[in-house]
């Protein structure tokens, strides 16, 4: 057997682990979990400071008593947005459907975000409303807004906006 | 080792899956196509989305692929500024403009190594394309503009002064007549069959883009043939080195980072003829303070005959200020560092758009001095050399006449004198690949048999020689549309192979 084949056969071994060992590592995305019932996803080595207070049956608003927008303390952009999602009680299902969840695209975004209200919001954002790219970004809301990893600020390819992007 | 065990033979694709049988037969034919349609373009940008709409009209199954996750290249992050001589803000003017002009302007800016043939061909069918944008694509152009270079006023403008003024209304275009798009998908290689026709491509589906090994390995049929729309290669800086070894890592690019020329490469792979690919134009008016763009270009370019650019180590002016892209370009990088371009608030306020003062100051990238003491202070420029260049610059614009480097005095300009004084730093930035494939005027790629490769075609940036040694502002968008409808028309007209 040359070293080539060996690897070769080694090599299925060796991503499996590689995919295992990192699905094992990343928070689950269960359906059934409670909004603040962080422990349900991410286990029992909480997401949350150690000293943070209960989560258990709080909603966004509360989050929101300590975590006032603006502040220093605000979660702007730290909480991938299906957090925010489920905390003001929109569920998995209300976006992906019963059955295995498939990506969905902007359309479902649009049918609680018109985008010209959206736009609104942001009118006054400085040095650029970011909802009003002369290069039609804001159609895919997807290119910043993520929902299951960190948002991004798609306008630093090339421009420099520092928007902390929710 | 793993990697080289990864990445698989391009006949050998693992496909991001365990796979028994290779997925190609010795020759490199897929053993089965994952899909298929006539006409498959590379590149949703002016070029490739004009080839779209082109195709789709003639009646063939139209397929575009892009490697990115945004549709539009280059094109939708351009200024949306289109040369057409004979347009009619032109005529409200009354501004007298040929298509003979144009020509002559782009010949003479590409130091006579265009095409001429390709050139015709843009001249002669611009004042068809700007009624095409309009009236088929949808596009709104608003007003006219002046590009350095060209004899007379003669751009027109989208209505958002934007690329994306264009390039969405074609793609809505194309998606209503029922033009099927595939982002993240790259095309890897291009498949040929025994008789050297093009008859699809091994491409991967779900990219992520710079990631090489990402996305599924699958095979794209193309029936009738390929289009290359698929742009320069400004952001791949080994190739841009091998061509021109001077535009190293020093220098950034306007471009987006997608701009990396591998769908040229692999036509390049069956045969096909690249040209001129050292042609590559720096664009002489971006600033390393600020990035992408940014709003320097539109500082700089109002200003110079209006005021002075200086080589900051010297103190003195190195260039003419009013030379083509190429001239000022080639200077700076001989300087082998960033210069300064500053007038006075007279100068500026009259020369440059508010909004570009105040987003440029806004990011810093332009700065207000009190004095000139303070200029030279900030740039470290030796400040009595400064004062004495200075002086000889107002002088010349007295006399109208700069004896020095010969730089246009406009009728408006007046001396640098009053307080306050404006300035920004220079650098230059990758912004166009003048080379790429070669093509015949039908939009067909030439093999090195000086033959056109059947069913392949090339438009837009990926096409070489349109504009020789320096590119005209505003003919970038001009060409694109003109060979991409071409190469579309064209196509959708070869007889399908199966």
């Amino acid at each position: 057997m040359t070293f080539h084949s060996f690897a070769a056969k080694l090599l299925p071994l060796v991503c499996a682990l590689l995919i295992g060992g990192s699905l094992w590592a990343a928070p689950k995305r269960l359906a059934t979990a409670k909004p603040g019932q962080c422990k349900a996803c991410h286990g029992a080595k909480s997401a949350l400071p150690k000293d943070h207070a209960d989560t258990k049956g709080l909603a966004m608003a509360d989050c929101r008593g300590c975590h006032e927008k603006g502040s220093s303390t605000d979660l702007t952009g730290k909480l991938p947005l299906m957090h925010t999602h489920q905390l003001k009680g929109v569920t998995c299902a209300q976006c992906h459907g019963k059955g295995k969840p498939q990506a969905v695209d902007k359309d479902k975004c649009l049918t609680c975000h018109a985008l010209k209200e959206v736009s609104e919001k942001t009118a006054k954002m400085k040095p650029q409303n970011p909802h009003e790219s002369p290069h039609g970004y804001q159609e895919d809301c997807n290119l910043c807004h993520h929902q299951h990893a960190k948002s991004e600020n798609f306008c630093v390819t090339c421009h420099a906006f520092t928007f902390n992007v929710p | 080792m793993t990697r080289k065990l990864c990445r698989g033979g391009s006949s050998w694709a693992l496909g991001g899956r365990r796979s028994s049988a290779p997925r190609t037969d010795p020759s490199g034919l897929p053993r089965k196509w994952d899909e298929a349609s006539d006409v498959i373009i590379v590149g949703t940008g002016f070029a490739g989305l004009a080839a779209a709409i082109e195709a789709r009209r003639a009646g063939a199954e139209v397929l575009v692929i892009d490697k990115m996750r945004t549709h539009g290249g280059n094109s939708i992050i351009n200024g949306g500024e289109m040369a057409a001589p004979g347009n009619r803000y032109q005529k409200e003017a009354g501004i007298q403009d040929s298509a003979e002009l144009l020509m002559k302007d782009m010949l003479k800016a590409g130091a006579y190594l265009n095409h001429p043939d390709l050139v015709r061909i843009c001249a002669e069918k611009s004042t068809e394309v700007l009624d095409w944008c309009e009236s088929v694509a949808g596009a709104k152009f608003v007003k006219l503009v002046f590009h350095g270079g060209h004899s007379v006023k003669r751009s027109v403008q989208t209505d958002n002064a934007s690329g994306a003024g264009l390039v969405n209304p074609m793609m809505a275009k194309a998606k209503s007549m029922g033009v099927k798009f595939m982002m993240t998908t790259k095309m890897e290689r291009l498949v040929t069959n025994r008789e050297g026709r093009v008859v699809g491509m091994e491409v991967r589906k779900g990219y992520k883009f710079p990631d090489d090994q990402s996305g599924k390995v699958a095979f794209l049929k193309a029936r009738r043939a390929v289009v290359l729309a698929s742009g320069g290669f400004s952001q791949n800086l080994e190739l841009r080195q091998i061509h021109d070894p001077r535009i190293d890592a020093r220098f950034d690019s306007t471009n987006h980072p997608g701009a990396t020329g591998e769908a040229t490469l692999a036509a390049c792979k069956i045969g096909a003829m690249d040209v001129q690919m050292d042609w590559i134009q720096m664009g002489p008016w971006t600033s390393p303070d600020e990035k992408g763009f940014g709003q320097v270009p539109q500082f700089c370019e109002r200003l110079v005959g209006y005021g002075l650019m200086v080589d900051p180590k010297t103190g003195k002016r190195f260039i003419q200020e009013t030379g083509n892209r190429k001239v000022r370009a080639d200077a700076m990088m001989a300087l082998n560092h960033p210069v300064i371009i500053f007038s006075d608030s007279v100068n500026v306020n009259r020369q440059v758009l508010p909004h570009t003062l105040a987003k440029g100051m806004e990011n810093g990238a332009i700065k207000k001095f009190d004095t000139i003491e303070d200029l030279a202070k900030a740039y470290q420029v030796p400040l009595d050399v400064l004062k004495a260049e200075i002086a000889k610059w107002n002088g010349f614009v007295e006399k109208r006449t700069d004896s020095d480097f010969n730089c246009k005095i406009f009728p408006e300009t007046t001396p640098v004198a009053v307080a306050p004084f404006y300035a920004s730093r220079l650098w230059p930035r990758v912004h166009y690949c003048m080379g790429g494939l070669v093509a015949n005027k039908d939009a067909q790629v030439k093999n090195f048999d000086l033959k056109p490769i059947p069913s392949l075609y090339v438009a837009g940036e990926a096409m070489g020689a349109v504009h020789g040694a320096v590119r005209l502002g505003t003919c970038s968008m001009l060409g694109c549309v003109v060979f991409g409808r071409i190469a579309g028309q064209n196509a959708a007209q070869q007889k399908p192979w199966g």
